[in-house]
């Protein structure tokens, strides 16, 4: 009768020489660049996900020109709009600065003196006048 | 070639350094062919299978750069046992009928075998006396010493349901090879 131990140690034997069978099994040559080329196609595919803003995006011709059509109506349309409120604001300007009778800020100077012949000037006064609307004011 | 531990290897293919691709290629293209040929003997599926294991696992290694692979070989066994699975499921007719043949499908010439036909023959023989469960688990034992935590986890199994499989299959591979030899010639077993 086969010894605990023995046994044990049989068992390990015979194990080790099915491994040993199990890897003696050689690959095929071209295993290796498939390999290879399995890596650098999943690299390839790794790299060409781009983040969300370099995405491209695929859009058909007809709508992307229709697309363009309509953006560039539009700001053509609002530039006119633009322009017909500037238009529009200058003349309600001008049409409330009729009615304004708050002074506008228009500083008139003026400067007066006497002079006598052989003598000179005798008497010279400065002043400065903000002008209202048919309207002088002696600052 | 300097020898890199697998951390240091993961490292350096997160770097896109292709020399650490080819060191994890020398390290486990050999047992990955093996591991899908010993499952359905077919040279050109086991071929297609390495290929897109590496392809998952590059994928993966990109994919998600922040995360940490623990066990470098462990990980890349258990995408091979995906795809292995995956193509079970498939229910490929043609697939199914070469998995039904006796014989081996004819290999290319550029194929080579150290081992005989006949030794080859012996280990199908014995590997195929085991479900599809239980095959996998000892080619993941005999072919690349992997521990029994790491087979549970590949194998997505309790330990002890494991621990198990291997010893129940342990027995049962002395006993086949106690009976016979690799020519095929019955041993008497001279134990004693």
């Amino acid at each position: 009768m086969m010894h605990p131990n023995n046994h044990e140690n049989h068992e390990e034997k015979l194990i080790q020489k099915f491994s040993e069978s199990l890897n003696k099994l050689e690959v095929p040559d071209k295993l290796r660049e498939s390999n290879r080329n399995s890596i650098r196609n999943a690299m390839g595919s790794v790299e060409t996900k781009a983040v969300w803003y370099r995405k491209k995006l695929s859009v058909p011709m007809p709508i992307a020109a229709g697309f363009l059509l309509v953006l560039s109506f539009q700001l053509l349309l609002f530039g006119f709009q633009i322009s017909k409120i500037n238009i529009d604001d200058i003349d309600q300007a001008q049409s409330n600065s009729a009615d304004q009778l708050e002074p506008s800020e228009d500083p008139y100077y003026s400067e007066q003196g006497v002079y006598i012949a052989g003598i000179g000037f005798v008497e010279k006064s400065q002043h400065t006048f903000c002008r209202l609307e048919n309207h002088y004011e002696n600052n | 070639m300097e020898e890199f531990s697998n951390k240091e290897l993961i490292a350096k293919m997160k770097d896109r350094d292709m020399q650490a691709f080819e060191t994890l290629l020398d390290r486990y293209e050999a047992s990955l062919y093996r591991f899908f040929y010993y499952s359905h003997r077919n040279h050109q599926t086991a071929q297609d299978q390495c290929g897109e294991t590496y392809f998952r696992f590059t994928r993966a290694l990109f994919e998600k750069p922040d995360g940490h692979v623990q066990n470098l070989k462990a990980y890349l066994f258990g995408i091979a046992r995906n795809v292995l699975n995956e193509s079970f499921r498939k229910k490929n007719p043609v697939y199914e009928e070469m998995l039904l043949q006796e014989r081996p499908s004819r290999a290319p010439s550029v194929f080579r075998q150290v081992a005989s036909q006949d030794e080859l023959e012996w280990v199908f023989g014995i590997i195929n006396q085991f479900d599809e469960m239980e095959k996998q688990v000892l080619l993941l034992r005999f072919l690349e010493n992997l521990k029994y935590d790491e087979i549970a986890g590949i194998m997505e199994m309790p330990l002890n349901s494991i621990k198990s499989t291997i010893h129940r299959g342990r027995k049962k591979i002395c006993q086949i090879m106690s009976q016979n030899d690799p020519s095929g010639q019955e041993v008497i077993n001279d134990a004693s």
